[in-house]
């Protein structure tokens, strides 16, 4: 059976502007998914959030974020994700970047 | 207007000259150049043109102003101080602590208000001294910041326009090819499906028939492919900004800054880094810790020694200040300012016993058993396990035994494959024999608090820089920030007047970047939003993320590349940072 490729959204804002994608394609504001589209064609590698490099796709959530991330990079914010993006963007954020400490535990 | 307030104007005072300052001798960055200043006369000097037009009366030197700047801006950024009245100090004692508290409290809020009244913040102070060096900068390297973003940006759009005019030409060509060629290959295509499949000559001949026909359409567009794709490469290094010429420029500007920061103060330095720091980390680190104040790199390493506070499950314990220990990482690299590393080290696996192993080793002076061995225990082992004197204890040894090639590698010889493999005798059966060896596990041999500093690869933005230069960089800010007082005093300012809405005074919410996220950040217009990440106000992302962006090429170095805005605002608060903050008394 086919996923519901609504489970799969991604959407993303980026200074007011906001686009999707759906488990197939990217729809929205037209800087954006110009800018998305341009990205997967040119197959590059993103840094999403300005920190983290992904390669851009329009078939995973993963490549879709780092494709709708490329209207500027560093100024996106993730307002809707599948519960694996989120997971692992936890996990790639883990480590926090600075801090006085150990967590307790580690 | 006077000189706080007046603007700088960035274009180069007619000083095209530069390249020569990327060997400038007091940048201490690592950069092998002539001395420019022997080649220069005055007139040739913005510092003093800068002069000339801020102070109408002329006469200061401008770098000697900088410096005062910079004692008055490093005073006001000091904790304000606090009496200590310890026990046993006799009247007179605590009497000349309260009079130097207080007179160095009014020295720190004498310099405050000097600031505040000269450029209303000792932040923009900071801000001031940063426009002034970042102009001196771009003198030096004989291009502006406005230059470099103009240029990359004028690339990118005759890339894109490149790329666009390619493609729509190799879409004519393949339709231009489609209809010359097309009904001729659909016909093959129809006869290979009609055809019986065991006339297999004929198959192959219409296949290559059509495959002929395929490749006639395909060169009818193949220059034109092979220029798109030429495009499409170049469009995405200037998107990335990993275009030669933008690299080129922001090499040139970050050795203007060097140079310029370089007349304000000493650059660059040692750090001391833990005897247990990569060597690979300690050189990434190390070509990094050149572009940062040498006052920095010497209050990290003064630092060490000291004494500090470290939590542990036990509570809080005073323990000494550990140097850092520099590790790479494939991960996201990240600074410690504390934590316990353990050094483990393999060792066989051991245990006291009591009572197991007696019978054997009074019959055969060892085990029977291939798993195990018994010996007796030495002095230092019997005094650590608190064995008492007369107390019979042995200490076993575990072994695993080989049991052939279905549960073990095994070499052609039927022997054991791999190391440390003996072959055992059992002592009541001397015809038995097994191969056996030691078992280990990885045990603490000792631990110790210290701060930890990591640093993984990223394409190199800026011409001449290693792939680790800018995390290095991102990184070792942190460092700085617990290292050097006043540098996360000055942060705070800087992100509270960029998130504060100057109509209403309220702060700029803080939002994550995405649902549920710990990370969270106050956005406001910077490059990057992770700028406006705090860490409870202990540290802050603003000096990491400018310093990897002016000297690292991250986010368009600042200036406008990689389709990225620039941010002069945050430039110059960089810089007038790097120039000012944390310097410390000559002697």
């Amino acid at each position: 059976m086919d996923e519901n490729p609504s489970d799969k959204t991604v959407t993303v804002e980026i200074d007011g502007l906001t686009a999707s994608w759906n488990g197939r394609e990217f729809t929205g504001d037209t800087e954006l998914v110009e800018a998305a589209k341009r990205a997967v064609e040119l197959r590059e590698t993103v840094e999403v959030f300005g920190r983290i490099p992904i390669d851009t796709t329009s078939v995973d959530p993963y490549g879709a974020l780092a494709a709708l991330s490329a209207y500027r990079p560093g100024r996106v914010f993730v307002t809707q994700a599948p519960e694996e993006l989120t997971d692992w963007l936890e996990l790639v954020f883990e480590a926090n970047d600075c801090q006085a400490r150990e967590p307790a535990g580690a | 207007m006077s000189a706080s307030t007046r603007e700088y104007v960035r274009k180069p005072a007619g000083l095209p000259t530069g390249g020569e300052f990327a060997e400038h001798a007091k940048a201490g960055s690592g950069l092998a150049l002539v001395n420019y200043a022997d080649e220069l006369t005055d007139d040739d000097d913005p510092w003093l043109q800068a002069a000339d037009e801020d102070e109408p009366q002329g006469g200061k030197d401008p770098v000697a102003e900088l410096v005062q700047l910079s004692e008055d801006i490093t005073l006001a950024t000091q904790p304000t101080p606090s009496i200590m009245v310890r026990g046993g100090m006799s009247p007179q004692e605590r009497e000349r602590e309260r009079e130097e508290a207080h007179a160095r409290a009014d020295e720190i809020n004498a310099a405050r208000r000097r600031l505040e009244a000269e450029y209303g913040t000792v932040e923009q102070a900071v801000v001031h001294a940063g426009h002034r060096v970042a102009h001196r900068a771009e003198e030096l390297a004989g291009i502006t910041a406005e230059e470099v973003g103009a240029a990359a940006q004028q690339r990118l759009e005759e890339a894109e326009s490149a790329y666009n005019e390619l493609k729509e030409k190799h879409s004519a060509l393949r339709a231009e090819a489609e209809e010359m060629y097309g009904a001729e290959r659909d016909e093959l295509t129809r006869q290979v499906r009609q055809l019986d499949y065991g006339d297999r000559a004929e198959v192959e001949r219409l296949k290559n028939a059509r495959f002929a026909v395929e490749r006639k359409i395909a060169d009818h567009s193949r220059p034109a492919f092979d220029a798109l794709i030429e495009a499409q490469t170049r469009l995405g290094l200037l998107r990335n900004g990993q275009d030669d010429q933008v690299r080129a420029d922001l090499r040139r500007l970050s050795d203007g800054y060097l140079a310029a920061l370089g007349e304000v103060r000493e650059l660059g330095g040692q750090m001391v880094w833990h005897e247990k720091s990569a060597k690979k980390a300690r050189e990434a680190f190390d070509e990094a810790t050149a572009i940062f104040p040498a006052d920095w790199v010497a209050a990290s390493n003064d630092r060490i020694g000291g004494n500090r506070e470290a939590r542990g499950l036990l509570g809080v314990r005073t323990v000494a200040d550990q140097a850092p220990v520099a590790k790479m990482s494939s991960r996201r690299a990240h600074y410690v300012d504390g934590r316990t590393h353990k050094t483990k080290k393999r060792m066989p696996r051991e245990t006291v016993t009591v009572g197991f192993g007696d019978e054997d080793m009074q019959a055969y002076g060892r085990s029977s058993s291939p798993y195990t061995e018994y010996r007796e225990l030495t002095a230092e082992e019997r005094e650590r396990h608190q064995v008492f004197a007369g107390d019979r204890a042995l200490m076993r040894t575990q072994y695993e035994v080989y049991r052939g090639p279905y549960s073990h590698k095994t070499n052609p010889d039927g022997t054991p494959a791999g190391r440390g493999w003996e072959e055992w005798t059992d002592p009541a059966n001397p015809q038995r024999k097994v191969w056996r060896r030691m078992k280990h596990r990885m045990q603490e041999v000792s631990s110790e608090f210290a701060p930890e500093i990591t640093t993984n690869r990223q394409v190199p933005l800026v011409e001449g820089r290693s792939d680790t230069f800018a995390v290095s960089a991102h990184e070792l800010s942190h460092r700085f920030e617990y290292s050097v007082p006043g540098l996360t005093q000055l942060e705070a300012q800087f992100l509270r007047r960029r998130t504060t809405d100057p109509e209403t005074g309220e702060p700029e919410p803080y939002r994550p970047l995405w649902p549920g996220s710990r990370e969270r950040v106050q956005a406001d217009n910077f490059i990057t939003a992770y700028t406006g990440k705090t860490y409870d106000g202990e540290a802050y992302e603003v000096l990491s993320t400018g310093v990897d962006s002016l000297f690292g090429g991250r986010n368009g170095g600042m200036v406008g590349t990689a389709g990225e805005k620039a941010d002069p605002d945050m430039r110059a608060f960089i810089l007038g940072v790097m120039a000012t903050a944390g310097r410390r008394p000559r002697s």
